[in-house]
């Protein structure tokens, strides 16, 4: 099949979605192509953490400055993807005070509004910490929910005339002199073939963004790196939970509806296709967080994983020189003389929004168009809608939870369901917080197969879907497999096998 | 790294099995309670301390223990739910009517001198109306006439000889409602040797508990155990007739309330069978049974099921020969205390006594016996058949 578009977006992550829904408030048509589903690779895979900028007001100001001006946006454009939690910076004996001081001259320089709370103050907000911390400086961090703020991004640039196609990789950039003339891509699922037309390219792939570059002959020098993260049973702290020295690993608790994560690490890699969380990671992650807070060596843990940061050597900061360290835009018509390419990455999730501005902004000066950005003063859909754990514990009792853990009901299901275009079971975890709780999908997921069963909704062999979720639900649980979790994995086993035959 | 163990009552323990759903008695009559696995460890990863109630929900756990019973990780649901249930009433505030039904022990000491007057009043269609029209205590259910003399009463006119001393926690029902099960029990142990003394006792506070005041309950406790510490401290052990104060002094003072000296207490407080098969094992029953044919069933409550002593009255009672004694196979009565008398749960109630109805029914008894006087009191409800505490029966079957 041909399709034909102004500006083709690879990869649906935070900046593919943001940038499909900046062009789309500005007019310019586009088709967003992801080769999974949205938020498969890094925007899906982090702490949750809407950062107020303290985690780099020492090291990079101009990082932190981005973070509290994206923060404050996001708190307006975006309030029901966001629980304003507040964190900490907590300082405990052994870290000193010099760190600490320096963090409040920082914030005072950035204008980051920032309170120093003594040791009893810090404890009774958060009676669970460390009582032996010796201050803790309270700062606007907040949590924020990737899945949720991403899909709105998606459904405000469809409602604006984008579209896009998930479980569609760019298989060749086929380029002519200097430009990308063609693009071909293919549908992972059932095998059908595109040729696009695109005027323009945005590779907004993340950590994949040499592989795709590769695709043309070019390369960034990006190298990766894995952070893993571990997902408590229960939440822990209302807020946020940093620890106030410089960035390293185990430092920050960061709550999330009913859980609190734990993170993270950082280790080189190789491929980002194959990773998964060590068991010295996991033990790195609990020794130090549980400095913070010691009831974490007694807690349950429902989920160890990961994800990829691309990094990039100091010299590759990009051509634009608006644009601080936190993200990486390169013009590849300055860089390789190929006009229509451009590529994002790096950047955080809580600057997504200002990439995909700075993105759309370079693309309009391409196209010699001058509209200005306005996702900043439009509020996401779904703004209007309250949530919360307590509208989920609620209607408990007066409707049938098809999660028990998570408490998501048949009818939230069905919703999603009836949107569309979902292909396989992953996509409807990624739009529900199905699966997400204690037993980590094994004994919802059968109910959920069975559901679309009944709807005639299941593509594919349903025990082939059922394995390639229990597999995938493995990795996670694997590394944090000890205690009751392990009669639990017993149980769900047995069922499994015994019962299902699987 | 060496990973710690996790605390033991912490919901994070549960195991997502879903054994408790499977004897909940409350949430196999109604879609409305989600059971004990999500009203308790499930709903405990939502709930926070500094938020309002949201579960109203909670309020239909009828407070039997099967669920921690049953719970193959030793998750103490039935009291995560207990908590939950007393926030919620502490915020939402508690009608009157559960002040009446667990506060009862004020007044039923003027209910059972003026006892002609308080039954005329409890069997009258009139006042039953109003009850149920301002109260909401569900005009279907038959309020339990009140005696004279009372058992305390009785008591003082009745002069105990023994070898040894044993102390009796009669509990508030006996004492003004049914207190010939209290006799009873003052004669079985006489007739092996004891002397039976009554220490100074009030209301164990189970009711209040039930209905999530702990502050009550804790009241009542701190009042109860100076007095059966000093019984029990002078050598002499406390046996009680009813499982559901039993249950309350021995488990939920200590663990719940933690009232000081509740341990000690525990120790030396025995169910009244538990007391007797003690007896037998050491040859010192007496066991001068008549022949007594009857055709009985006895029914387990939940509160001697959680005690974790077997079923010790069956033990007794079935030495007695020529007595025809089944186990009636059925889970909670459905009572619940002061749960079935409330208007907005009677049909719960009513729905969960249906399989114990029934299996009543197979058995076709001439009497039905339990521990419990909320049992006794459902079942009279369900089946209009006689019903005892089995001490009544054992009383009975003693040659003279």
């Amino acid at each position: 099949m041909n399709l034909k578009t102004e500006v083709l977006i690879i990869g649906g992550g935070a900046t593919g979605a943001g940038i499909a829904r900046d062009l789309s408030l500005r007019r310019i048509p586009s088709l967003l192509i992801e080769k999974g589903d949205f938020l498969s690779g890094a925007s899906g895979r982090n702490h949750g953490l809407l950062h107020s900028g303290g985690r780099y007001v020492v090291s990079d100001p101009e990082a932190a400055r981005e973070c509290i001006a994206e923060n404050r946006i996001l708190r307006k454009i975006a309030p029901h993807c966001i629980e304003e939690t507040e964190g900490l910076f907590v300082s405990l004996p052994e870290d000193g005070l010099d760190f600490r001081d320096r963090f409040i001259q920082a914030c005072e320089e950035t204008t980051l509004p920032a309170r120093l709370l003594s040791r009893d103050e810090t404890l009774s907000l958060e009676p669970g910490l460390n009582p032996d911390l010796l201050s803790a400086v309270k700062v606007p961090d907040g949590a924020i929910d990737p899945f949720e703020l991403v899909l709105a991004n998606v459904k405000d640039a469809e409602a604006h005339g984008a579209r896009c196609l998930l479980h569609t990789e760019i298989t060749s950039l086929l380029v002519d002199g200097d430009r990308v003339k063609t693009v071909l891509a293919k549908d992972l699922l059932h095998g059908e073939e595109y040729l696009i037309e695109a005027a323009y390219i945005i590779n907004a792939t993340g950590a994949w963004a040499d592989q795709l570059l590769k695709l043309a002959g070019l390369r960034t020098a990006m190298a990766l790196s894995k952070g893993s993260m571990l997902i408590t049973n229960q939440r822990l702290t209302h807020r946020v939970v940093n620890r106030c020295r410089p960035p390293s690993d185990g430092d920050i608790i960061v709550p999330n509806h009913t859980v609190s994560i734990l993170g993270t690490t950082s280790i080189p890699l190789e491929d980002a296709e194959n990773f998964e969380v060590t068991h010295r990671e996991v033990s790195l992650l609990i020794r130090e967080t549980s400095k913070m807070l010691p009831a974490i060596e007694e807690t349950r843990f429902i989920r160890a994983y990961a994800g990829i940061r691309p990094l990039f050597q100091s010299g590759e900061k990009g051509d634009d020189r608006a644009i601080s360290r936190g993200f990486v835009l390169i013009d590849h018509e300055k860089r390789d003389g190929i006009r229509n390419l451009i590529t994002i990455t790096g950047g955080k999730l809580v600057t997504y929004r200002l990439m995909a501005e700075k993105t759309s902004d370079l693309l309009c000066r391409k196209m010699g168009i001058d509209v200005s950005c306005t996702t900043h003063l439009n509020t996401l859909p779904g703004a209007e809608k309250p949530s919360g754990l307590k509208d989920r514990l609620k209607p408990l009792g007066k409707v049938e939870a098809l999660c028990d853990c998570e408490l998501v009901r048949r009818e939230e299901v069905e919703e999603v369901l009836r949107e569309g275009k979902l292909k396989d079971l992953q996509d409807i975890l990624h739009r529900t917080r199905l699966a997400k709780g204690t037993c980590q999908g094994g004994f919802c997921v059968y109910r959920l197969l069975g559901m679309l069963n009944e709807l005639g909704l299941t593509e594919g062999n349903p025990n082939k879907i059922l394995k390639g979720f229990l597999e995938e639900r493995w990795k996670g649980i694997r590394p944090v497999l000890w205690e009751s979790a392990v009669k639990e994995e017993e149980l769900i086993e047995g069922i499994y096998k015994g019962i299902f035959n699987l | 790294m060496n990973k710690k163990p996790w605390p033991k009552s912490n919901p994070d323990v549960c195991i997502r099995c879903a054994a408790c759903m499977a004897v909940c008695p409350v949430s196999r009559v109604t879609p409305l309670f989600p059971g004990p696995k999500q009203a308790g460890p499930g709903a405990e990863r939502f709930r926070k301390t500094e938020d309002p109630s949201v579960d109203p929900w909670i309020d239909l756990c009828i407070g039997c223990h099967l669920c921690d019973l049953v719970c193959s990780s030793g998750v103490p649901i039935s009291e995560l739910n207990l908590i939950a249930r007393a926030k919620y009433l502490d915020e939402k505030g508690r009608p009157l009517r559960d002040w009446l039904l667990t506060h009862s022990y004020l007044f039923s000491g003027i209910a059972s001198f003026f006892s002609v007057i308080t039954n005329f009043l409890l069997k009258n269609r009139a006042f039953k109306w109003i009850a149920d029209a301002f109260l909401s205590i569900d005009r279907r259910r038959e309020l339990p006439p009140y005696q004279s003399p009372t058992f305390r009463q009785w008591f003082r006119g009745h002069h105990s000889t023994g070898e040894k001393k044993i102390a009796y926690f009669y509990g508030c029902y006996i004492n003004t409602n049914e207190m010939d099960v209290g006799k009873a029990t003052v004669q079985v142990l006489e007739a092996n040797n004891f002397e039976v003394i009554l220490p100074p006792q009030e209301c164990c506070g189970l009711p209040m508990l039930g209905n999530g005041n702990f502050k009550g309950a804790r009241k009542m406790g701190l009042k109860n155990v100076p007095f059966l510490l000093k019984t029990i401290r002078s050598g002499v052990e406390i046996i009680f007739s009813s499982t559901s104060c039993g249950y309350m002094i021995r488990h939920d003072y200590s663990r719940l309330l933690n009232i000081p000296g509740s341990e000690e207490v525990a120790e030396h407080l025995f169910d009244l069978f538990e007391f007797l098969r003690n007896l037998r094992e050491n040859g010192n029953l007496n066991t001068h049974f008549k022949e007594f044919p009857l055709k009985v069933a006895y029914f387990a409550p939940c509160h001697l099921r959680s005690l974790g002593i077997g079923l010790p009255a069956l033990d007794i009672l079935r030495l007695i020969p020529s007595l025809q004694i089944e186990n009636i196979e059925a889970d909670c009565c459905g009572l619940g205390g002061t749960f079935g008398f409330k208007k907005e749960k009677y049909d719960i109630s009513q729905e969960i006594g249906k399989d114990l109805k029934a299996a009543i029914n197979r058995l076709n008894p001439e009497i039905v016996l339990t521990d419990c006087e909320g049992c006794r009191m459902q079942i009279r409800h369900l089946t209009g058949l006689k019903v005892l505490h089995p001490i009544q029966i054992l009383r009975d079957a003693w040659m003279r």
